[in-house]
C-alpha cells in the first residue's frame, strides 16, 4: 500500500528526514517512536502534503502511485488520513461543516452521490457516539477551545467518519487520559481491517497496549535506525534509545 | 467647480415648492456646502477617503419619478421577502404595493416624506440640523433633501417582528438625499433591517442622514445590510442618542458598492446604557468601504462594544476608524473595540485607526487591531481532510466574517445574516 524508498526532506534548508525506507501493506500497524525531534511529525507531514518541506531526494508510493505528485487534498481523497500532533483551532468553521466538505469530497472522487442531511446526520451521531463525545461539540468550531484530549478525539471522530485506507496518528495518545485513550483505541481498533493500513507515531507502550502494532521502528537523526515486532517497543519503553542510537545520549535540545 | 453650479441648479429646484422656512433651512446648508464644499483629503477626517470620483458625476436629483418597477422584481431581491412589517421605497417613495404597514401595533407611527406636512417636515429639519452641518456632503444632503421618513415607537410598545425597511434604486445617475428618524419611546423596543438595493449596475448615489432617540430603558436592534449596485455610491451619516439603561446593538454589513462611507455615532447619555456597533465589510473589485464610528460615553456605568472584521480581496479599499471618548465623569465604562482584516490580494488594503480618548480613570478598555492573510496552517488542515482549497478558503473567510453575524441577537436574523454572508463569500 505504502513504499518510502530512500526519503529525504529538508525544512528551511535544514536536512531532517536523510534517508527513510519503509513499507506498509494493507491489514499492517506499524508504529514509529524515536526521539523528540527526530523527524516523526516531519515525516507524517510529508506524506500528508505539507509544502514547506521539501523533498530532496526518494520516492514514495501510495497503492501504485506517486504520492509525492499529488495535491493534499487529492491524497486525502485517495483514503490517506493524517491526525495531527496539534490539530489547529478554526474559529468560525463548524465542526459539522468541515465533516460534511470533507465527507462529500471523497464521496464525490469516489463517484457516489452527496448524502442527504438525515443519512450525514445519523452518521456523524454514530461515530460521536462511538467516539463517547457530546454532540454539542458538532456545532462548536473546530477544534476551538478544545481541551488538548479533546481535541485528539476530534481527529479521531474525523478519521472514524472519512474511513481512510491509510491512518497516520502523529502521537494523538499525547496529552490523553486513560478512559480517553481507550475511547480513542476502540476508535481505531473499530477501522481495522484488512483492507486498511496505520502508522502510529507514539512516545508510549501504552498505546500499543490498546492498539497492537505489527511492526515497531525507531525513527532517529533521520532515519529508521531499528525495525522489529511489538517487543521493540517493550525494550524501548525499559531501555530508552540510548541503546539503539548512541547520538541520542547526549540529546540536546537545540531551540 | 462644475459640480456645485450643478448642484446649485438642483437646489433651486429642489427648494422651489417650499415654504419659506424649509427653504430658509436649505439655505443655510446650501452656504455650508458652499463653504466646506467636497471634503479633501488634506482633512484628518477624509485622510484615506477620496471624494473625487463623487465629485465627476453630476448626479441629478430626480423626485418625480414614477417607478415601473414589477412587484416581482422587487420581491425577488428582498431580504425578507415574508417580513411582517415591510417599508419599501423606491427610488425614495413608499411603494404602497410592496410595503405592509398594516400589522404594526398601534404604538408605531411611520411617516414618509410625501405624507409629512411643511410643518413635520420642519420639524424633523431642525432636529437634523446638528447633523446637517458636520461638513460639506451632510450639508449637501440638507440642501437637496428630499425623501426619507420617520419611524416612532411609543412607550412601552415593542415590536416584536423586525421592520424590514428596503431603499431600492432603479434608475442610473441619480441621487438620493434622504433623512431617516427612529425614536424608540421608553421602554419599547424595535428591531429594524434596513437594506439598500439597486437595479441599476451604473453610478448613482444614496446619501442618508439618520438620527436615533433610544428613550429610557428602551431597546433597539438594527441590521445594516449594503447590496449597492456595482457602480454605486453610499453615504450616510448616522447620529445615536441613548439615554438610561438603553440598549443599542447595530450589525453593519457592507457588501457592495463602489465607493461607501458610513459614519456612525452614538452618544451614551444616561447611567447603564449599553451599546453595540458591529460590522463587516468584503470588497472584491477596485472600490472603497469606508467606517467611521463614535462610542462616546459621557455618564459613568455604561458599556460598549464593538467588532468590525474585513475582508479585502482585488484593489478593494477599506478605511477604519473607530473613535472611543469616554468623558470625565463615564466612571465604570466598559468597553471593547476591534477591527480584524482579512487581506487576500497583493493589491488591496485597510487604514485602520482605533482612536481611545479616555478622560476617566476607573474604566476597562480594551482594543485590538489586525490585518492578516489566510492562515496557511488552517488552510492546510482543511485541505488534508479533502476539501479542495478554492473551498477550504473559502471556509475560512466565512469563518473569519461568520463572528459578526453570530452576535445578532434576533436567532433568525442571525441565521438569515449567516447565510447572506455565506452566499456573498461565492463571488
Ligand atoms: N518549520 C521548521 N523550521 C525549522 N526547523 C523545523 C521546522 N519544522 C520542524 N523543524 C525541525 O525538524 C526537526 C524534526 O521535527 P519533527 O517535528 O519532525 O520531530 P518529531 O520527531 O515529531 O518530534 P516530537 O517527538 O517532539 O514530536 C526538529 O529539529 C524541528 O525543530
Ligand atoms: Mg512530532
Amino acid at each position: 500500500m505504502l513504499e518510502i524508498k530512500n526519503l529525504q526532506a529538508t525544512v528551511a534548508e535544514k536536512s531532517i528526514l536523510k534517508g527513510i525506507n519503509l513499507t506498509v501493506n494493507p491489514g499492517e500497524v506499524h508504529a514509529i517512536m524515536g526521539p523528540n525531534g527526530s523527524g516523526k511529525s516531519t515525516l507524517s507531514n510529508v506524506l500528508a502534503g505539507r509544502e514547506h518541506i521539501d523533498v530532496t531526494a526518494g520516492e514514495v508510493l501510495y497503492n501504485g502511485k506517486n504520492l509525492l505528485d499529488m495535491d493534499v487534498e487529492e491524497r486525502a481523497r485517495e483514503g490517506l488520513f493524517l491526525a495531527f500532533q496539534y490539530p489547529v483551532e478554526i474559529p468560525g468553521v463548524g465542526n459539522i461543516y468541515l465533516l460534511k466538505a470533507a465527507l462529500n469530497a471523497k464521496r464525490q472522487h469516489q463517484g457516489l452521490p452527496e448524502l442527504d442531511a438525515m443519512d450525514f446526520l445519523n452518521l456523524v451521531k454514530e461515530k460521536v457516539k462511538l467516539m463517547e463525545m457530546n454532540e454539542a461539540m458538532l456545532y462548536r468550531s473546530v477544534n476551538e477551545g478544545f481541551s488538548g484530549g479533546e481535541k485528539k478525539r476530534n481527529e479521531i471522530l474525523q478519521m472514524a467518519v472519512l474511513e481512510p485506507t491509510l491512518a497516520i496518528l502523529d502521537e494523538t495518545d499525547s496529552g490523553l487520559d486513560i478512559d480517553a485513550l481507550k475511547i480513542v483505541a476502540k476508535g481505531v481498533n473499530s477501522l481495522r481491517s484488512p483492507q486498511r493500513a496505520m502508522i502510529l507515531v507514539t512516545h508510549y507502550q501504552r498505546l500499543l497496549d490498546y492498539i497492537k502494532p505489527d511492526f515497531v521502528h525507531v525513527l532517529a537523526g533521520g532515519k529508521i535506525v531499528r525495525s522489529g515486532g511489538p517487543e521493540l517497543a517493550l525494550e524501548l519503553e525499559k531501555e530508552g534509545y540510548a541503546w539503539i542510537d548512541p547520538s541520542a545520549k547526549q540529546s540536546t535540545v537545540n531551540l | 467647480m462644475e459640480v456645485i453650479s450643478h448642484y446649485q441648479e438642483q437646489f433651486a429646484a429642489v427648494s422651489q415648492h417650499d415654504s419659506p422656512s424649509i427653504k430658509a433651512y436649505r439655505q443655510r446648508a446650501w452656504e455650508k456646502f458652499a463653504a466646506l464644499s467636497f471634503p479633501t483629503l488634506k482633512m484628518e477626517d477624509w485622510k484615506y477617503t477620496s471624494t473625487a470620483a463623487l465629485q465627476k458625476l453630476p448626479f441629478s436629483v430626480n423626485s418625480s419619478l414614477a417607478s415601473k418597477t414589477s412587484k416581482e422584481s422587487v420581491l425577488s431581491r428582498l431580504l425578507i421577502a415574508q417580513a411582517t412589517h415591510k417599508i419599501v421605497l423606491i427610488d425614495g417613495q413608499l411603494s404602497q404595493e410592496n410595503s405592509s404597514l398594516d400589522k404594526l401595533p398601534k404604538g408605531v407611527m411611520v411617516k414618509d416624506w410625501a405624507a409629512m406636512t411643511q410643518n413635520e417636515r420642519e420639524q424633523l429639519q431642525q432636529q437634523l440640523a446638528p447633523l446637517h452641518h458636520t461638513d460639506g456632503l451632510s450639508a449637501l444632503n440638507g440642501a437637496l433633501v428630499n425623501q426619507g421618513m420617520t419611524l416612532e415607537v411609543k412607550e412601552g410598545c415593542e415590536v416584536n417582528e423586525p421592520v424590514l425597511l428596503v431603499h431600492l434604486v432603479t434608475e442610473p445617475m441619480n441621487a438620493h438625499f434622504a433623512v431617516q428618524q427612529i425614536k424608540v419611546g421608553q421602554g419599547a423596543k424595535l428591531t429594524v433591517v434596513e437594506q439598500f438595493i439597486s437595479l441599476t449596475e451604473e453610478p448613482y448615489l444614496n446619501s442618508t442622514v439618520q438620527s436615533y432617540l433610544i428613550e429610557d430603558k428602551a431597546s433597539l436592534n438594527y441590521i445594516k445590510v449594503q447590496q449597492e449596485g456595482k457602480e454605486g455610491f453610499h453615504l450616510s451619516y448616522t447620529d445615536i442618542k441613548q439615554q438610561k439603561e438603553s440598549y443599542f446593538h447595530g450589525s453593519y454589513f457592507a457588501l457592495s458598492g463602489q465607493w461607501a462611507r458610513n459614519t456612525i455615532s452614538t452618544v451614551l447619555t444616561g447611567a447603564g446604557a449599553h451599546a453595540t456597533l458591529n460590522g463587516m465589510y468584503h470588497i472584491t473589485q477596485k472600490s472603497l468601504q469606508d467606517f467611521h464610528t463614535l462610542i462616546h460615553h459621557q455618564v459613568a456605568d455604561c458599556s460598549s462594544s464593538e467588532l468590525f472584521k474585513g475582508v479585502l480581496d482585488g484593489a478593494g479599499r477599506a478605511v477604519f476608524n473607530g473613535r472611543i471618548l469616554v468623558d470625565q465623569d463615564a466612571q465604570h465604562t466598559q468597553s471593547e473595540q476591534a477591527n480584524h482584516n482579512l487581506i487576500l490580494s497583493d493589491q488591496a488594503g485597510v487604514d485602520t485607526k482605533p482612536q481611545l480618548e479616555i478622560f476617566a480613570d476607573d474604566v476597562k478598555c480594551a482594543h485590538g487591531t489586525t490585518i492578516g492573510q489566510i492562515n496557511e496552517e488552517q488552510w492546510f488542515y482543511l485541505c488534508s481532510r479533502g476539501i479542495n482549497k478554492d473551498l477550504a478558503k473559502k471556509m475560512l473567510i466565512e469563518g473569519f466574517v461568520v463572528e459578526v453575524a453570530h452576535q445578532i441577537n434576533d436567532a433568525e436574523l442571525r441565521l438569515l445574516i449567516e447565510n447572506l454572508l455565506r452566499e456573498n463569500m461565492n463571488v
